[in-house]
């Protein structure tokens, strides 16, 4: 093997080592990225469904208790059977069903940045709009996503 | 001696072997990055989707929350125009002037007429060959969002009813 052969083989050799360690280092982002987008959208999806959920089930928003169209809204619903609440502890969106808490209902490993609810007041019904603004941090990617959702309160028509 | 003239003609690799190994490792780099896009847009367009069925899902729920409001709301649109949401924190209203959530989606609401059998009352497809009326009573609502390059989109209905 002379020098010239070497000087080629070896600028090969860099030329293909640093093109795979490219493409694992993209490899290890995307995943990393894809891992937080995940973790968040089932976050989002656990808090929309559940929330949703208790506020079609309620026939009013306690006011007195209540804070909205904040940052970190407190929602009070109430039906016949219960009290619900949902407010933001630690970065988390806590839930409490009739003064027993059922812990947090998003992951530890997601941030809770926004969790502001509106109240819409009708002729006949109401409604809640929640903005959820969740983020999640890896080692090498994060992510902020805004989440978006509106429910009527079905016992509310009988108000 | 044959031993001698193996050893001499076999200094290194060849062009060719050089050639064939560097479009072997090429190929794997090219798919490794193809997977990664592929991987990547995957895994972004699950997120996107699932924003987009909640904004539908938002629209179509402050649509039955107008319709309760007064059913005006819903009867004073145009079969087939699309309409947005304006909304505040205090109220909620249509319009139709486009405008852009989150700087990714566009939601559109358009209301359809809804057709009646004239025989026990079913709803039918304004195609079905049964005798039927439009029903002035009842509003197909539906809620539509797009993003990207307006080719995804996801669409959610629901049939309001003047009571």
């Amino acid at each position: 093997m002379s020098i010239v052969d070497a000087l080629v083989y070896c600028a090969v050799l860099i030329v293909l080592t640093g093109a795979a360690v490219t493409a694992i280092l993209a490899l290890n982002n995307v995943f990393e990225r894809n891992k937080a987008e995940r973790v968040i959208t089932n976050a989002a999806t656990m808090v929309i469904e559940r929330f949703t959920r208790d506020v079609r089930d309620a026939d009013t928003v306690d006011l007195a208790l209540s804070t909205l169209a904040t940052s970190s809204s407190v929602v009070v619903l109430k039906n016949q059977a219960t009290t619900t609440t949902y407010k933001v502890v630690n970065g988390a969106v806590v839930l409490d069903v009739g003064g027993v808490s059922y812990g947090s209902l998003t992951p530890s490993n997601v941030q809770v940045v926004n969790f502001s609810a509106v109240r819409y007041h009708g002729a006949r019904s109401d409604a809640i709009r929640l903005t959820l603004d969740l983020a999640a941090y890896g080692r090498f990617a994060s992510t902020t996503k805004t989440f978006r959702t509106a429910a009527v309160l079905r016992g509310s028509y009988e108000q | 001696m044959s031993m001698y003239y193996f050893s001499t003609t076999r200094k290194g690799f060849s062009i060719v072997e050089i050639a064939i190994g560097v479009s072997i490792a090429a190929l794997t780099i090219a798919f490794m990055s193809h997977a990664v896009v592929r991987f990547a847009s995957q895994g972004s367009e699950n997120l996107e989707r699932t924003r987009a069925i909640l904004l539908a899902e938002e629209g179509v729920e402050l649509m039955r929350y107008l319709h309760d409001d007064s059913w005006t709301n819903l009867s004073s649109l145009t079969t087939g125009t699309k309409y947005y949401l304006l909304l505040s924190t205090t109220t909620v209203a249509t319009t139709t002037t486009s405008s852009l959530i989150d700087g990714v989606y566009t939601r559109t609401i358009t209301t359809g007429d809804v057709y009646r059998a004239t025989s026990g009352d079913d709803i039918v497809a304004s195609t079905s060959g049964v005798s039927k009326a439009i029903d002035t009573n009842t509003k197909l609502v539906t809620a539509t969002v797009t993003w990207g390059t307006a080719t995804s989109s996801v669409s959610m209905s629901e049939y309001l009813a003047n009571y």
